[in-house]
């Protein structure tokens, strides 16, 4: 892969808030930096409100009013603007070029996300008449295809049903392909496989792999170190709202740095290993009521009360790795 | 087999659910037997019939036709009141905890809620044994006067738990106990109820899609696919050496995060033997 001097996505310092009734904010995400190069891979890993799927949103312009967002996200890939375009606080008509074109989204739920009553095929080819260039008989042929690349057999027939009238696995893929016709630089997966049967996970993980091998670049959201690690090369490990360790993958899984990426990785269950579970103890923290200093502490086997009472910053370690805990930078 | 009388024995149990168009029949001719204390493992995709036969075993739903024998006696000749009698020796733990408790009511009554309905003791004596239970599912007495909706994910699994313990149950049927929760409160589950059995001694049917879980739990098996059991046996035996092309896709489904061979490395945080509740 030819190395590019800008990656397609750099996100730094990414903060999202929600203002509450109580004029409080929840504080969602904090200082989220991570990037993802063309043709790049990206796990973002976390348990639920890790602040993984509010980040994309945020990236994305999808979050709700009462959100606020701070920090940068520069998005290189409509390669002949210098030095990217700022997708934090974009105009909402200028996202539309962006969104669903050059940013591809795939969500969890995929009867939910597609629209119980309409067909297919206008689903698939709605957005790409609207992102114009298209006409309807080219969008219906170009639908037809992307069905078809995503292993649906006979998409003729099938981009005229309703999405009740397909399987779960189907309706997954067909999620993707609306998100792929449009040919986006990057895709975001969503938890694209938490509500697939395991022999369907497979086949939709090794379509989004296809992807990734013709040269599109995919964030993939996810709780399941297992499927980061089946997808993709990079992970950023999230804890209530901010990365605790980012490293590629194959590092953070056979030599985590973290306590928590270490909490996690013992929590996995596998075939084959007979080693004895060691569960994290505990719960992670309400957003309203985080401990002061290092999010995990209450919870760290390795906890140390003084150091961990002082605020974590993400350091920078010799082999490219990020690691928030001032034990990794001692050992 | 000719072993002494297990604890539970189905024989040919069918399951036919109609419909417009025709029935399903979601549970097609499953047998099983399972001791007092053994744990058998059940697993299978959505639609397969696992949750079905979970709730044919404790007589939730009327098999369409085949026999359950609960320590020799016929389970399906027990009349409505006999069945409510004797039925407190079986508990299921659901998958949504949140589904399954009830709301309006405080941990501590959720968790004596089959101590009320079958009668037993008074409220003081109903909330000393809900201190107790809460104790020995990892939660403090503190939580006992909170409600469900106050509670994380992980914490309402184990109140759910606790209410299924209520009856010192001799059969313990988990469907997909932890599919729902967190992956570092599914391993903070998983360990409690294996210390629970080993600490009363009941026996666990144990249905979930996850392959690893079984493993770890059940030392017997049963694969099963559009409502038929398709291999069964120990489990290193089938999970060693699957005989079904379906247990051999659902074998290789799992996506392993340490491929064999480069594990047992990371010794860097010392296990603890029992893990602290903080919160």
């Amino acid at each position: 892969m030819v190395r590019n001097d800008q990656p397609l996505l750099d996100v730094r310092g990414l903060s999202v808030a929600f203002r509450t009734r109580g004029h409080e904010q929840l504080s969602a995400v904090q200082e989220l930096s991570v990037s993802i190069d063309p043709g790049g891979s990206l796990a973002l890993v976390g348990e639920s409100g890790s602040g993984k799927s509010v980040s994309m949103r945020a990236l994305l312009g999808l979050l709700p009013a009462n959100a606020v967002v701070g920090g940068s996200a520069r998005w290189s890939g409509e390669g002949d603007v210098p030095g990217g375009t700022e997708l934090i606080g974009l105009a909402p008509r200028a996202f539309r070029a962006i969104r669903g074109r050059q940013i591809g989204m795939v969500f969890q739920n995929a009867m939910q996300a597609l629209n119980p009553t309409i067909p297919l095929k206008r689903q698939l080819t709605e957005h790409l008449r609207w992102h114009g260039s298209c006409t309807r008989a080219e969008a219906e042929v170009r639908a037809v295809r992307a069905l078809g690349d995503v292993g649906i057999p006979d998409p003729e027939r099938r981009i005229r049903m309703y999405p009740f009238q397909l399987s779960g696995g189907m309706r997954q893929r067909a999620m993707i392909a609306m998100a792929m016709v449009a040919d986006p630089r990057l895709l975001i997966a969503d938890e694209p496989t938490t509500a697939v049967d395991v022999t369907v996970q497979k086949q939709i993980l090794d379509l989004l792999i296809d992807l990734r091998d013709r040269g599109t670049a995919i964030i993939m959201v996810t709780h399941d170190l297992g499927v980061a690690r089946y997808l993709c090369e990079d992970v950023a490990v999230l804890y209530s709202g901010q990365v605790m360790e980012s490293a590629r993958l194959v590092d953070a899984v056979e030599d985590p740095r973290h306590p928590y990426t270490r909490g996690l990785i013992g929590s996995a269950l596998e075939l084959g290993d007979d080693s004895p579970l060691r569960p994290i103890g505990g719960n992670p923290p309400d957003l309203a009521d985080r401990p002061a200093g290092c999010a995990f502490q209450p919870r760290c086997t390795a906890a140390d009360g003084e150091r961990c009472a002082e605020v974590q910053p993400l350091v920078r370690l010799a082999d490219a790795r990020e690691v928030r805990c001032w034990r990794s930078s001692h050992e | 087999m000719s072993e002494p009388e297990p604890l539970l024995r189905a024989v040919d149990l069918v399951k036919d659910f109609g419909g417009r168009g025709g029935g399903t029949r979601a549970v097609d001719a499953v047998s099983l037997e399972l001791a007092a204390g053994e744990t058998l493992g059940v697993v299978g995709e959505s639609g397969s019939g696992k949750s079905t036969l979970a709730r044919l075993l404790i007589r939730l739903i009327e098999p369409t036709s085949g026999q359950i024998h609960y320590r020799g006696e016929d389970v399906l000749a027990w009349s409505p009141g006999e069945l409510r009698r004797r039925r407190s020796s079986w508990q299921m733990v659901f998958q949504n905890p949140f589904g399954s408790l009830l709301p309006h009511l405080s941990v501590a009554d959720n968790v004596t809620e089959p101590l009320r309905i079958t009668r037993q003791g008074d409220r003081r004596i109903r909330r000393a044994r809900a201190e107790e239970l809460l104790e020995t599912v990892g939660l403090a007495r503190r939580h006992a006067d909170l409600y469900p909706h106050a509670m994380s994910g992980g914490q309402q699994q184990r109140v759910a738990i606790a209410r299924a313990l209520a009856l010192s149950p001799e059969l313990l049927v988990c469907d997909e106990p932890t599919s729902a929760l967190d992956v570092s409160i599914q391993a903070q589950i998983l360990s409690l109820l294996m210390g629970l059995q080993e600490e009363l001694g009941f026996a666990m049917l144990f249905i979930t899609h996850n392959l690893a879980v079984v493993e770890r739990l059940a030392a017997r098996v049963m694969v099963m696919e559009r409502g038929r059991v398709v291999e069964a046996g120990p489990t290193d035996q089938v999970f060693g050496a699957p005989s079904h092309p379906y247990t051999r896709t659902l074998l290789g489904s799992v996506l392993p995060l340490r491929p064999v061979g480069t594990r047992g490395t990371e010794t860097t945080n010392a296990p603890s033997e029992r893990t602290p509740l903080v919160d």
